[in-house]
Order: structure tokens, then sequence, then C-alpha cells
């Protein structure tokens, strides 16, 4: 049964949320008089969540020297910018949980969405990009249409694994085949649903086909490259194992990778 | 592995060249730790450094030494498969393919079955 993605939305119902803490850490965030100390109290409310928090802290993504005890040392050692990220990609981790395993192993989905999103910022940080901490975010998310699918149309992607393995297709075009759309399309109605900056929606839209992308190209294009990469060298496990032919870079974009080296 | 300076001891083995703040050369790369050397690190405030791990193995493989012919064709072939899709060429993507082929390597090298973890 072929649709197009919106209809797809309407009909598989509620969608997993964020929790409210991060819409309030995002506006006050924005806020020009937040203080560390009140970016603390709205994590605390979610106690859960600030567990998570301290321990990323203190794990080896950052190295830090000493142990950071409380939230306000993280947020000041690690960023206001940089704490909000990591509240959005743990929550996300969270709210896919239910995921069923036998359609995916979700410890390898997120290896590879993790090692994505790593790759994307040192891309990023490579060509000194300003907003280099929310390319992490794009590539975490990049795949996370595949876990709607998953989650609320198990038979489609049941259907859609069994074909790719059957015949050596790529996933992507036999999600087209099958559901009509792809799984590009899905994680970017969730990303509008969550009121994610329009920068975010077009690096999960668009990481198949970055030229697709109105004003973010480079950004899909860091995502698309560092999946490619990260595919290749077989980090984890998306649910596609076969690699999706790599875009060149378009002409006139800020050039990503040295391409001329031989 | 990436590893605080305070965690880091005398005979780990350095996996990458250590830079101080002006992007001198410290340490380089393979050099083995000394007492004398993690003193000087601190000084000059290096708060971590990336160690070789037993295990993970360097750019090279897991003993430096090169895989046997037959893990390095079940190598090639994994990565024929999984590139096969990829039918352009470009630097980018021969450099990629390269990667590939040596961190699969290691990958069967390091996996008693042969076949490595990772599902089909």
């Amino acid at each position: 049964m072929k649709m197009d993605v919106q209809t797809f939305v309407q009909r598989i119902g509620k969608l997993p949320s964020l929790p409210i803490v991060y819409q309030e850490l995002v506006s006050a965030i924005e806020h020009p008089n937040t203080s560390i100390e009140d970016i603390g109290h709205i994590l605390r409310k979610d106690q859960s969540l600030a567990t998570r928090l301290l321990r990323l802290a203190n794990s080896a993504l950052y190295g830090f020297p000493s142990e950071i005890a409380t939230l306000e040392e993280a947020a000041q050692l690690i960023g206001l910018k940089e704490i909000r990220d990591l509240t959005l990609a743990t929550s996300v981790i969270k709210a896919f949980e239910g995921v069923p395993p036998e359609l995916v192993d979700v410890t390898a989905f997120w290896k590879h969405s993790i090692a994505c999103g790593i790759a994307c910022s040192l891309l990023a940080e490579e060509r000194h990009d300003p907003a280099s901490e929310r390319f992490f975010v794009g590539g975490l998310l990049h795949d996370v249409g595949r876990l709607i699918l998953f989650l609320k149309a198990p038979e489609q992607a049941r259907e859609v694994h069994k074909r790719c393995e059957d015949s050596g297709e790529l996933v992507i075009r036999v999600e087209m085949d099958v559901l009509g759309f792809e799984h590009a399309a899905l994680g970017a109605e969730l990303a509008t649903l969550w009121r994610l900056p329009v920068s975010l929606r077009e690096m999960v839209r668009c990481h198949h086909n970055p030229a697709r992308s109105t004003g973010f190209g480079v950004d899909a294009y860091t995502v698309h490259f560092a999946d490619f990469l990260t595919t290749a060298l077989e980090f984890g496990n998306s649910g596609e194992m076969l690699l999706s032919p790599l875009v060149p870079q378009q002409a006139g974009d800020q050039r990503l990778i040295e391409d001329d080296r031989g | 592995m990436r590893l605080a300076i305070d965690k880091v001891e005398p005979g780990m083995e350095v996996m990458s060249d250590v830079f101080n703040v002006n992007k001198a050369l410290l340490l380089p790369k393979g050099a083995v730790l000394t007492e004398r050397h993690l003193k000087a690190l601190k000084t000059w405030g290096v708060e971590a450094i990336n160690v070789v791990v037993a295990g993970e193995g360097g750019p090279s493989g897991a003993a430096g030494q090169p895989a046997p012919p037959e893990v390095l064709s079940a190598a090639e072939k994994r990565v024929a498969e999984r590139f096969k899709h990829v039918t352009a060429t470009s630097p980018a993507i021969e450099i990629i393919k390269k990667l590939a082929l040596r961190h699969s390597a290691v990958h069967l090298q390091n996996s008693p079955t042969g076949q490595g973890s990772a599902k089909p």
C-alpha cells in the first residue's frame, strides 16, 4: 500500500515525543538572561535525564581530567548548546526504546548513528563551521525514520527487509516501491513535529540526496558523506549493510573533502 | 582510545602524535610512555592523549602484521559486496574503500569465527 509520507504519518497515530524539559531548555537557552543555575534547575526536573547527562559528561566522549559532579559544572564546561543537543540525543534514544528487537538490533543501530554523528561533527570542525555542535545531532538523527517504520509499520518494514535480502537491492529503493516514500522523508516529518531547527530537518531529509536541500546543501552533504563513511567502515548497523552511491559534491559548495589528492 | 592524562600509565603506546598548545610535537606516534614523559605532558597542560589499547589495533592491524591471504580475500569479498551499488569512482571513494578493506581484515582476523560479528 503506497502513500505519501504525510498520509502515512496521519495514519500511524501518535509518534514518540520529546520530554517537556527539552522545549523548556530550548527557550531558556534562547533567552539572554538565562543563568547556568536556571539550566540546572530545568534539567533537575527530569531526574533520569539529569543522571544520563552527568554520565555522558563524565564519559570518554569529553575526556575531562576530573569528575564532573553537578549539572551546573557540566553546563559550564561543555556549554549550553552542547547540553541542549545532548539532551535531544539521549531523549531520542529513550523515545525509541520500544522498537521490536527482532526487526533491528537497536544497539547496533545507535552505534551507527552515533558514529555518523561524530563523523559529522569532525567534518564540520575541519571546515571551521561555526555551528559544528548541531552536526552531531544531525548525524545521530539521520536514520530515525527507519525506527519509526520498525515501530509503527513493522509488517511493511519486514517486507522491505525481506525484499532487500532476496534481491540485494538498496533499502531506499525498495522503500519507495513498498511504501511510496523513503525513511529520510519520514524522519524529516518527525523533526518538523518536534519543532527541531530547519538545518536538522534538512540534514535528515536529504541525507541520501543532498542536492535536494534548498539552503542546507552542505549540511546535508556532511551527513551524506559521514553516513557513507560509517557504513563503509561497518560502525554498527542501521539496517542497511550496502552503501548507497556517494553523490558528488555540488559545484560551488564549500568543499567538504579533499578529493584531489589522488 | 583517548585517556585522561591521570589514567595513562608508563608502558602504554601513543596512538597519534601529541602536540602542545603551540602545535610543537611533544611525542611521536608509536612512542612508549615513560614516567618522565607523563610528567612532561602534565607540565605542558596536555589533558588527554590517544593510546593503543590491546585488541583495538593500530591502523595496520592488531600487531602490525599484515593479514594472512585468506583473511584478506574474505575481507575483499565483504567490501566488494558492501560497495556493489557504488559504481562511480573518485579519489575519496578509493581511499574509503582501502580503509574499509583494512578495517574488515582486522575485524575478520580478530573474530574467532572468521565471519565477524555484524549480521548479514
